[in-house]
């Protein structure tokens, strides 16, 4: 909320209170709302049409139990639309529409418990030639349902397993395996702290993180990636991982801090983030929680590749595109560190499902500098001096991320 | 009496005709039907290690389901020089359903090759992506020993179902 509250009071210092109230007077209102449960897809879903006056801005959250929905359209009044409607009862039980101050609050039910990524929602530009004036669309899919074998747009190259083997597709059955329950039963808790995506390019987060103004005054979290009995991988001459990542990191908080950044570190030394021989997910989410937990404006977990053919060199970065901010991090720092002398050269910024840029709730990074198991880049990365280069480096793209540009 | 004989001799003639047909068409196609082979798509790691390279294999057309297809992936990929699947991996079963498949191995998957993030992105795109080919499959999880699997080497998030991980698709070996 911290955005949401600086730029409000921006606004009230600089642009003063007849904009504020013309602002207000200018509310877009909700003139009709229209819904339908669309079969055209491989999972049927609820669309939902709401008829604007103008374009809003829009916010969107899951309760952590996934059941209820609820979207917040700034500056948005009703008119003449039913304040509670009754949807489709096995996708959205039900929609209700209330004003809260200037804002509008929409609250949707569902039967079942619903994920960031079963909700869709979006504008659409005003159409004169259609006479439709601009529309927020909600789409919410259906839960535990098969995908339909044959729908209009459907994958036409695909196997189909069944066609193969005709006489024989069994798979053994000892009993259906119910994954999340399994994950239950062992404490593995589903994050639900993810954001919906809210189309149009317009992309709501939940949680609020700076993206520009320099890097005075940032958040940043930052990960040494493994240690205590975690090693991480290890080198043909017995280093470890762990104790590479670690002073790099410290080299970069320190000059983070000169730069003026607030810098928290999951570890400062040798040890496990969570706990000794904690499982990967308790781990990684302890090291993602630093980040979410201090409302860094960035996360950055330092990691050193490995991999079975020593041959193999090289820097990478990777993000998640959780939001449009992401990948511009991975991009800027990137850029600095991959073609390092005497490392195996650029080998891209890119996309990956790794736990901590998908669990933490800010713009988050993971680089892989060099390969621990490339005898050539680990003998560079022991040197003292190649380590503060990374960092300095490191610095300088974070310091080019912060210019917003 | 020569006539009936004559006539008896045809009748069995035509028999023992109609019987070796069918003999013969019980025996032979039978030996087509198992040598059958089918194509099936594979994913393998390329030399450069950027990504996973589509290979078309022929297999028995009795191995082309989901767990025939996998063993036969893990064949071909352990003898890579540098292979990224963990020595003595083995598919025990894959059951899919509503798009979802269960993919159990044995206890060499907990164990990465190389405990890289790099070895393990392609290790899972290697298998997601030849599963995901199955049209009934668009999402995989791993079980070892009637447990999820969550981490091999603590980098990717396995607490979900793994999608096809098209970005690590690379045109050839």
């Amino acid at each position: 909320m911290r955005t949401i509250w600086k730029m409000v009071c921006m606004v009230a210092v600089f642009i003063m209170m007849p904009v504020a109230i013309l602002m207000a007077a200018n509310a877009s209102e909700v003139t009709d709302v229209r819904w339908v449960t669309r079969n055209d897809a491989p999972i049927s879903y609820v669309r939902i049409v709401l008829d604007l006056t103008k374009r809003v801005e829009a916010d969107a959250m899951i309760t952590r139990d996934g059941l209820s929905t609820k979207l917040v359209l700034k500056n948005t009044k009703m008119k003449d639309a039913p304040k509670r409607m009754s949807l489709d009862r096995n996708i959205v039980k039900s929609a209700v529409l209330a004003e809260n101050g200037n804002d509008l609050y929409i609250t949707l039910q569902t039967p079942s418990a619903i994920e960031p990524e079963d909700i869709k929602v979006f504008q659409l530009k005003k159409d004169d030639s259609i006479k439709k004036p601009v529309r927020l669309v909600i789409d919410v899919m259906q839960k535990n349902v098969k995908p339909r074998d044959h729908y209009f747009g459907m994958e036409k190259n695909a196997v189909d397993s069944k066609h193969l083997d005709k006489n024989k597709v069994k798979y053994k059955s000892r009993g259906n395996v119910d994954i999340k329950k399994l994950l239950k039963d062992k404490g593995i808790s589903l994050d639900k702290r993810k954001k919906v995506k809210i189309g149009d390019e317009e992309i709501i987060y939940l949680s609020d993180f700076k993206t520009s103004g320099g890097i005075k005054g940032k958040v940043i979290a930052i990960d040494p990636g493994h240690g205590g009995t975690d090693v991480g991988a290890p080198s043909q001459n017995g280093v470890y991982e762990k104790e590479l990542t670690l002073p790099i990191a410290l080299e970069l908080e320190k000059k983070l801090k000169k730069a003026g950044a607030k810098v928290y570190l999951t570890r400062h030394d040798d040890r496990d983030v969570y706990g000794p021989r904690s499982s990967a997910v308790d781990e990684l989410q302890a090291r993602s929680d630093v980040g979410n937990d201090n409302e860094a404006d960035i996360f950055i977990s330092i990691h050193i590749n490995s991999f079975t053919n020593p041959k193999i060199g090289g820097i990478s970065s990777y993000f998640f595109p959780k939001t449009p901010y992401d990948k511009k991090l991975a991009a800027k720092i990137g850029a600095k560190i991959a073609n390092k002398d005497g490392f195996g050269g650029d080998r891209g910024v890119n996309e990956a499902g790794f736990y901590v840029l998908k669990h933490t709730t800010m713009p988050a990074t993971l680089v892989e500098i060099g390969f621990i198991s490339n005898p050539k880049e680990e003998k560079l990365l022991l040197k003292k001096k190649v380590q503060e280069e990374f960092a300095e480096l490191m610095c300088e793209g974070i310091i080019e991320y912060f210019k917003g540009a | 009496m020569s006539k009936r004989k004559s006539i008896l001799l045809a009748i069995l003639s035509i028999l023992m005709l109609v019987f070796a047909g069918c003999m013969n068409q019980n025996v032979a196609p039978k030996q087509e039907v198992a040598k059958e082979q089918v194509k099936v798509v594979l994913y393998l790691p390329n030399e450069a290690a950027s990504g996973v390279a589509k290979e078309v294999v022929e297999i028995d057309k009795k191995d082309a389901n989901p767990l025939g297809v996998l063993n036969r992936l893990i064949a071909e990929e352990v003898k890579d020089k540098y292979s990224v699947f963990p020595k003595e991996l083995k598919a025990k079963d894959v059951r899919v359903a509503d798009g979802l498949a269960y993919v159990e191995f044995n206890e060499a998957f907990l164990k990465s090759q190389a405990g890289g993030s790099l070895t393990e992105r392609l290790e899972l795109a290697s298998i997601v992506n030849t599963l995901t080919e199955f049209k009934d499959i668009k999402e995989v999880m791993f079980i070892v020993n009637g447990d999820p699997v969550t981490e091999i080497s603590g980098h990717v998030d396995m607490t979900n179902p793994i999608s096809r991980i098209d970005d690590l698709i690379v045109e050839s070996k």
